[in-house]
This record gives C-alpha cells, sequence and structure tokens, in this order.
C-alpha cells in the first residue's frame, strides 16, 4: 500500500508528535519523522503542515541565534496543541485498533 | 541550483498569486528552512527537494492553501450552483419542475424573435430604425428578408444542442454563410437603388418594359396569383414566359408594389 496516501491523512498528528517531547526546528523535525520510520514525507509537506499548525494556533515559534549557519526558527507545541494532540491520538488508536481486528489473523 | 537564494527566488514566483501577508509569512520562514538543508547536504537543492514548482505545490497543498488558479474556478462553479438551486426554486412558480424547463419551451419563439432581430439590425443600417424592416422604404423586400431570416433561424434552432457539437460547427458556418448572402443582397439592391436614384426618372407605362436592368421583386404568374421570389437585377425577360415582372420603380421605391408593369407583349 502507498503510505504517501496514508500520510497525507495524519500528517499534522505525525508533526504534533513528533514536537511532544522536544521542541524543534523545520528541518529538524523532518529527521525525526524520517528517523522515526516515515522516510517518504516530503520536506514541503512537513513545512507547510507546521505554517498551518502554526496559523491554526497550536504552535508557537521562537527563534534561535546560532552560531554557524542560519538563525533558526523553533518550534513548540501549545496547550491548544496539547490538547489537539490528545485527541487525535486518540481517534487513530480507536481507529487503528478497528482496522487491526479487521484485518484479524489474515495479516 | 545551487544556491537556496535562487530556489527561493523560483518558490516566489509561484506564490504570487497569494495575497502579501500570506507570502511574506511564507517566505519570511522559508528562507531558513531552506538555507537549513542546503547547510545539511551536498549536491544541488533541485535535486534533493524536487523542482520549485513541485515543492510550492506541495507546500501549498500541506499549508492548506488553494492551488493558483483555483479562486477563480471555485467562483464559476459557486454562481452555477446558485443558478441551479435558483432554476429549482423558481420553477413551481412557473408550474414546473425547473424554471429551465419552461424557458426552453419558449425556445421557437426566440427563434422566430432572433430572425427577425437579424434582419432588423441588417436593414436598419440600411434604411434607417423600423419595426418592420424595409429596403429602400419597400416593406415587400424588407418583409422577405425578414422571413427568411426567421426561416434560416429557426432551422438553426431545430438543429439544437442535443445533435453533435460537429452539427453545431456547421450550424454556425451555415449561419455565417446565410448572413453573408443576406449582406451581399442587402448591398446589391441598395447598389441598384443608388443607380437608379442617379438615373432620371423614367415613366413606366402599362405594356412597356424599360430594357435597362432594375431591381425585380418576384415574378408573378397572373392566371393563379403564386409569386416566385426573384430579388435581383435584371430585365423583364429573368422571368419565365407567361410570368409578370414586378420591379422596384426608380425614383419611387417606397411604392413598388403598387406599380405592377405587365410583360410587354411584343418587345421591339
Amino acid at each position: 500500500m502507498d503510505t504517501t496516501q496514508l500520510l497525507k491523512g495524519v500528517l499534522d498528528l505525525a508533526v504534533l508528535a513528533a514536537l511532544q517531547r522536544e521542541d524543534g526546528y523545520g528541518y529538524d523535525i523532518l529527521r525525526r519523522l524520517r528517523a522515526a520510520g516515515l522516510e517518504e514525507v516530503g520536506d514541503a509537506s512537513v513545512y507547510g503542515t507546521l505554517r498551518r499548525l502554526f496559523q491554526g494556533g497550536l504552535l508557537t515559534t521562537y527563534v534561535v541565534p546560532s552560531e554557524e549557519g542560519p538563525h533558526r526558527k523553533y518550534y513548540a507545541l501549545n496547550a491548544a496543541g496539547r490538547d489537539h494532540l490528545q485527541r487525535s491520538a486518540k481517534t487513530w488508536r480507536g481507529f487503528a485498533a478497528t482496522l487491526d481486528s479487521l484485518l484479524g489473523d489474515e495479516s | 541550483m545551487t544556491d537556496p537564494g535562487e530556489y527561493l527566488e523560483r518558490l516566489r514566483a509561484c506564490f504570487a498569486d497569494l495575497p502579501a501577508a500570506a507570502r511574506v509569512d511564507l517566505l519570511d520562514d522559508l528562507a531558513e528552512h531552506l538555507a537549513e538543508v542546503a547547510a545539511e547536504g551536498d549536491g544541488p537543492l533541485a535535486d534533493r527537494l524536487g523542482p520549485p514548482a513541485a515543492y510550492a505545490a506541495e507546500l501549498r497543498a500541506a499549508a492548506g492553501l488553494a492551488p493558483p488558479g483555483a479562486a477563480a474556478d471555485t467562483l464559476i462553479r459557486r454562481w452555477k450552483r446558485r443558478l441551479a438551486v435558483l432554476d429549482r426554486r423558481s420553477g413551481p412558480v412557473l408550474g414546473y419542475e425547473r424554471s429551465s424547463d419552461f424557458v426552453r419551451q419558449l425556445a421557437p419563439a426566440w427563434w422566430v424573435l432572433r430572425g427577425y432581430a437579424v434582419a432588423a439590425v441588417l436593414l436598419w443600417a440600411v434604411d434607417g430604425p423600423s419595426l418592420v424592416p424595409r429596403i429602400g422604404g419597400n416593406a415587400w423586400a424588407g418583409g422577405l428578408i425578414t422571413a427568411a431570416a426567421i426561416v434560416g433561424s429557426v432551422w438553426l434552432g431545430r438543429l439544437g444542442p442535443a445533435r453533435a457539437r460537429p452539427v453545431r460547427a456547421l450550424a454556425g458556418a451555415a449561419q455565417l454563410v446565410f448572413l453573408g448572402l443576406l449582406v451581399a443582397v442587402t448591398v446589391q439592391a441598395v447598389d441598384v437603388f443608388d443607380r437608379y436614384d442617379d438615373a432620371p426618372s423614367y415613366p413606366v407605362e402599362a405594356g412597356t418594359t424599360p430594357d435597362q436592368p432594375r431591381f425585380v421583386l418576384m415574378c408573378r404568374d397572373v392566371p393563379t396569383g403564386t409569386n416566385r421570389l426573384l430579388l435581383g437585377a435584371g430585365t423583364d425577360d429573368v422571368c419565365p414566359d407567361g410570368y409578370l415582372a414586378i420591379w422596384v420603380v426608380p425614383g419611387d421605391l417606397g411604392q413598388a408594389v403598387e406599380r405592377v408593369a405587365t410583360p410587354s407583349p411584343a418587345p421591339s
């Protein structure tokens, strides 16, 4: 099954989850997602999703000056973002469990 | 394209349609992000991120921004939807399921009106405005052209949209040819009238046939009273034997039909 199609539906959840433990800047978040196994995730998709979640009031940003290379804009979950992550995670677990039971022993 | 600045410029072009605020917000952040990507790997940015246009499209989709050109599309579609709703809602007022059902029944009336309008506009250009289209003040000639225009219009209308598109295209072409013919006939008529207007008026007497060409409207079979449309310049012998040529009398165009010349019993 093509994971890019699946990913479209859950990219918000994936990005929020990647920020759950630690704040991160764009490229950092992309690396976390890829390291976690979402290798097909696109740079532009992650960046666009970050912008949309920020516009939607689920993230806050702050700039960290860097000595070598450009300044980095970090993204962090705020209260609304954590709440959204929690509810989305619940929805996802329920959905995944349903599909698991539907697939049953055949998988 | 190794330079993030160049890649960014190409992206900027892809966001040209966005509102200024959204564009600035998007690009301000993106410069840092691209610099980051460029700093962490080797090779051109386009190799790692794909072509700028594709990158921009993916970014727009993920950021929840409309793809370029989508705004106009949705506006048109929205109006079409509104029209469809209006069509359904107003239908019962007229006693139909949809108003368009009612309007469709009016089509033949529209075809007739359209034909009349075409003739009226054409003849208006020639002869000034008149409810009854005239040529050179002659309601007969105007009426004949109007009738021809109406027949043509109804014929075109009856082809209808249900028929294949090629037929419609053909109908369109036929319409043009038809209009061209109308214009040609009109121009010819005007030309003939003009020539006679300039010429000194000569008397038309029963039993005489001036041999100069003139504008013959029709040929009439006197015993049966049937007419043959002719509408062109010529002498009386353009009509078959036994037919009466009805022409426009030079210098007195308005009353052409009143003065019927009889064919010469023995042309000298």
